[in-house]
This record gives structure tokens, C-alpha cells and sequence, in this order.
């Protein structure tokens, strides 16, 4: 899981550190940086999958406001079954040209370098001697979004796969479309290509449907199935639909379009959360209870608890009572930027003795 | 709809893994956990999540005694022992009413008070007869040291263990009154 977080110049974030557990509700004011400090993780995670770390991830516009320099920093430390990782990125923006490059990347294991990226030169440590593969590489991306599993990188390898498997969610419900013509191994922080990241899991994964589809039988009243059907457009072509008893006996169909919005969200948190019970991962979700039923909220809430339990790990955001109150008796971080300058994030909010709920301190504005 | 499935209620609890302990308990006796069972949970932050609940507890018997009409109602306000054990924790909410001006808690009432001694984490390795039952000794990082990550299953197993009789003959007294205390939450009024 990610143990620390350091940003700098980034948006509302310089020289800024985190330490995060397992379980982590963000808390704070609207542009306090919650969503940022995902965003930052996010954007990361896709640099060393997709290539996108400077293309079209980190932007001259993130550079922080009031600060000159053209330099980014961010690092990461990582611990997966004991071993630490330390992912740093260092990128200058060139504001005028629109133009991003890394000027270094590295990971260390435990004080070992694995891969660096300096002056141009990529240089790769193989696992089981001293010996070191260099040569040239353009910084305009990771070179790390190439590096696949080979034995001989097999410690790399185990962090970039790890960093591959973070999910991260910004729901927007209205924007998921029925239409699938290919797999997805991953999910858009949006949601709106649900219906491609579906056809991979059930590709690959078949035998979790049983267990997502029952988990949706106790939220969604009368749900039956999913189903990718008909071959409307070309050969690949399918829709994602939603399979309800009817009123008289027997079932209908839904196209996931025609679902309402609080549909869609919960089969899109309920697929993460059978997705997240099938290997611990990271999990970063902005606001996941909006358009959530409130007394559906809750059992998603625990069922995703007791996942994330089992080695996986959870940011969340949120500005809902109820997962505030549920969430906030673990580590809560409060997010605050005192007169709109950097964000600084306090541990220690809340008061026990005085009996009211965390969300109710929070609107009273009580400070401990 | 059983009996128990249509009976509606408060929990407090102190943390997260009693929270799960008790969830997983109802559930297997019959109750609705998802829709009719609500859980409040201490916040983390200063003080105690033991007087967290204490004080919340006059709020919520106020508000059960109000709807006295409504006879699938029920509250339960879970508090580890800790070092005062059992009766200390029992007497401290009976207070903790007449401080605000309510008769302490009646036989025929739907409340439960169950104190798990030393702590939610003492009843679960005992129903798993991980060691040996102890109302005086802390195991909260004992359950964590043998279970880590697997606690989840561990809470299972030993809800099962309960429902097979293990709390009622446990030799934990605070185990076995725990079972009373539950009882109370289905009487006949």
C-alpha cells in the first residue's frame, strides 16, 4: 500500500507530505486539494500503464500559481508484502511551448535503485547481479509504461503491477454508455466506458459475476443479471443491459442507458468492490455516494471495509454525513488552505467525549 | 419475514471491529443488517470510544421510549469492559439516564448492553478458542497479531461459534451474558 505521498508545485500542494493508512476518508472544504492528492495518484498510476505521465497526464497549468519555478516533484512510497518502494518523478514544464518532460524518475527497493531515468539515459538494474542495461530515451513519457514482466526485472515488475491495478473513480453516471466494442482492462475515472471494463471481467473473470450479480439482488430491487447482447453496429458490438423481473412473471430488459443514475453508480460500485475482493489494489474514489440511495449507501460502505480489510487500500472523498460518520472512526484527514494558500492536512479532528457524530462536528465547525 | 427480520433498531458501538463483530452476529440470528438494523460507530479523534457511546446512549433510549406504541423497535449500546469489567460498564449507563432525568433500563425493555471483557477482541478469540478465556487480560493486539489481514473470516468463524452454542457455555461471564443481553432484543413485551 502507499505509505507516503510528497507533492510539490502542483496546483494547491508545495513541499507537501502525507502519510496514509490502509483506510483514508479525505475530508475538507471544497478546493481544499482532496481531489487533487487523487488526481496526482491517479495520473501516476496511468504514467507507468498507459504512457500518459506527461502527455496528457501532469499539465503546465498544474503548476502551482504562485510559485515561479517550472519544476514538479512528486514520490511515492510503496510497501507490498514487507519490501518499500520509493517511486520519484521529477517534470519541467516549459509553459510557453506547452511542453512537459521528465527530467528524472526512479524506484528504489529498499535503499536498492531498480530503474532510473536521468540526463536522458534510461538505465535498468537487473535483479540477480550488479549489472545495469542503459541507453537513450526521449522524456516526454515513462519509459516505464513499455517495461513489461521479464524475469530478469522481476522486482520492478511487482511494483508496476501494483501501480497498474490502482482504480480510480470520479463517477459521472450519465456518461456511461450501453455500446461496447472492445474490452477494457481498466476503468475511466468517469465510469463511461463501464460497459468495456464489464466485457473484460467477464472475459477473464466469469466465475465472479455469480458474486457481483448477488451482491446487486440485495441493492437493486428485482435485478436479475447483466448481459452483453446483440451485434447492432459490427461484429464486435454489444450492449451492456440490465436484466429485472417483470411485474407478471418472468423478466424484461434495460439497456445500462436507461437505467436511472442511481442505478448505473450502484452496479459500477458493486462491480469495484467484487473487483476489489479478487486482489488487494488501491482504490481512490471521489464522491462514490453521490446518486446513491441513502439507505444503500451504508451495506456498500461495510461490504467495501471489510475488502479493503484484506490488504487492499482505500482514499475516499466524500461530503456525505453518512460515510463521514461511518469512515471518520478510522484515520480521517482534514484537508485545510489557510487564506488560499498550500494545503496542510490535520490528523486529529474529531472529539469523542462530546457525543455528537463527526459530520455534525464538522458542520458545527467544532475544533479540537 | 421472520420475527427477527422485522425488527428495527439502533447499534452503538465503539469502533469499526465491533461494528463487524455485531453485524455479522445479527445477521446470523435473523435480523436485517442491510435495511432495518442502523449502526452508529464512534468517530476517531480525543476521548474515548467507550464514553462516545455512553452518552449517546440516553439520546437513543429517549427516542425508543417515545415510540413505546411500536413494538419492533430495539437498541443495543455495546461498550468493552475493559478494566472495570461487566457491572461497573452496566451501572455507568444506568447513571448515565438518571443523569439525564430517565428511569434506568427495565426488564421488559428491548435494550441490550452487552460488555465484552476485556475487550470485542477477547470474545472473538475466545469463541475461536485461540486462547484461553481471560476477562482480565487485554488481547486486542493478540487478535491482530494471529488473524492480520484474515480477521474478516476469523469474526465469521467465530460468529458461527456462537450460533453453535460456544458463547452461551463459554467460561467468559461477559460472553455468556452476552447472549442474555441479545435475547432482549426479541422478548415478548
Amino acid at each position: 500500500m502507499i505509505e507516503r505521498v510528497y507533492i510539490d508545485n502542483f496546483r494547491c500542494f508545495s513541499s507537501f507530505e502525507l502519510r496514509l493508512d490502509r483506510m483514508n476518508l479525505l475530508l475538507g472544504a471544497n478546493g481544499s486539494g482532496k481531489s487533487s492528492l487523487m488526481e496526482v495518484i491517479a495520473t501516476i498510476a496511468d504514467g507507468l500503464g498507459a504512457g500518459t505521465a506527461t502527455e496528457s497526464g501532469f499539465v503546465p497549468e498544474d503548476l502551482t500559481r504562485w510559485d515561479a519555478r517550472a519544476e514538479q516533484r512528486f514520490e511515492l512510497d510503496v510497501r507490498l508484502e514487507g519490501a518499500m518502494f520509493c517511486y520519484r518523478l521529477r517534470l519541467r514544464h516549459d509553459v510557453e511551448g506547452y511542453d512537459t518532460m521528465i527530467v528524472e524518475e526512479s524506484i528504489e527497493q529498499d535503499g536498492r535503485e531498480l530503474f532510473a531515468y536521468r540526463e536522458g539515459q534510461v538505465h535498468l538494474h537487473h535483479d540477480d547481479d550488479d549489472r545495469v542495461t542503459s541507453f537513450p530515451f526521449a522524456g516526454y513519457r515513462s519509459y516505464l509504461s513499455d517495461l513489461d514482466d521479464r524475469p530478469q526485472h522481476s522486482r520492478l515488475a511487482r511494483f508496476l503491477r501494483y501501480m497498474r491495478s490502482v482504480r480510480a473513480l470520479k463517477l459521472i453516471p450519465s456518461q456511461i454508455e450501453s455500446v461496447t466494442v472492445e474490452e477494457h482492462p481498466t476503468l475511466q475515472r468517469n465510469g463511461s466506458d463501464f460497459a468495456s471494463w464489464y466485457r473484460h471481467l467477464a472475459q477473464e473473470r466469469p466465475g465472479q459475476l455469480h458474486e457481483l450479480f448477488e451482491e446487486l439482488r440485495k441493492a437493486l430491487p428485482g435485478f436479475r443479471s447483466l448481459a452483453l447482447v446483440g451485434a447492432r453496429r459490427n461484429g464486435r458490438a454489444r450492449d451492456l443491459v440490465a436484466r429485472f423481473d417483470s411485474p407478471g412473471g418472468g423478466e424484461h430488459e434495460l439497456e445500462f442507458e436507461a437505467l436511472s443514475d442511481g442505478q448505473r453508480a450502484l452496479i459500477v460500485l458493486y462491480t469495484l468492490l467484487v473487483d476489489l475482493r479478487s486482489g488487494p489494489r488501491l482504490l481512490l474514489l471521489d464522491e462514490p455516494e453521490c446518486f446513491v440511495g441513502l439507505t444503500e449507501i451504508r451495506p456498500w460502505l461495510y461490504e467495501l471495509e471489510e475488502a479493503v480489510q484484506k490488504g487492499g487500500q482505500l482514499l475516499l472523498v466524500s461530503q456525505h454525513p453518512e460515510i463521514i460518520d461511518v469512515l471518520a472512526s478510522e484515520r480521517p484527514l482534514l484537508f485545510e488552505r489557510a487564506d488560499g494558500g498550500p494545503v496542510r492536512v490535520r490528523t486529529t479532528v474529531f472529539q469523542r467525549d462530546g457525543g455528537l457524530g463527526a459530520s455534525e462536528q464538522l458542520l458545527r465547525g467544532l475544533d479540537p | 419475514m421472520s420475527d427477527r427480520a422485522a425488527i428495527r433498531g439502533v447499534v452503538l458501538c465503539e469502533d469499526q471491529l465491533t461494528e463487524q463483530f455485531v453485524r455479522k452476529l445479527l445477521g446470523a440470528l435473523g435480523f436485517d443488517t442491510r435495511r432495518r438494523i442502523r449502526f452508529a460507530r464512534a468517530p476517531a479523534g480525543d476521548g474515548s470510544g467507550e464514553a462516545w457511546v455512553r452518552r449517546q446512549y440516553p439520546r437513543e433510549v429517549r427516542e425508543l421510549r417515545s415510540k413505546r406504541h411500536q413494538r419492533d423497535l430495539c437498541l443495543l449500546a455495546i461498550r468493552d469492559g475493559d478494566r472495570f469489567g461487566l457491572d461497573a460498564r452496566k451501572r455507568e449507563l444506568d447513571e448515565q439516564l438518571l443523569s439525564t432525568e430517565l428511569a434506568p433500563r427495565q426488564a421488559a425493555e428491548r435494550i441490550a448492553t452487552p460488555v465484552p471483557t476485556w475487550s470485542i477482541e477477547s470474545w472473538i478469540l475466545a469463541l475461536l478458542g485461540d486462547i484461553e478465556p481471560d476477562e482480565d487480560r487485554p488481547a486486542k493486539a493478540e487478535l491482530a497479531r494471529r488473524h492480520g489481514e484474515r480477521v474478516g473470516e476469523a469474526i465469521a468463524a467465530a460468529v458461527r461459534a456462537w450460533c453453535d452454542g460456544g458463547a452461551a457455555t463459554s467460561a467468559l461471564p461477559s460472553l455468556r451474558d452476552g447472549v442474555d443481553e441479545l435475547s432482549r432484543l426479541t422478548a415478548q413485551r
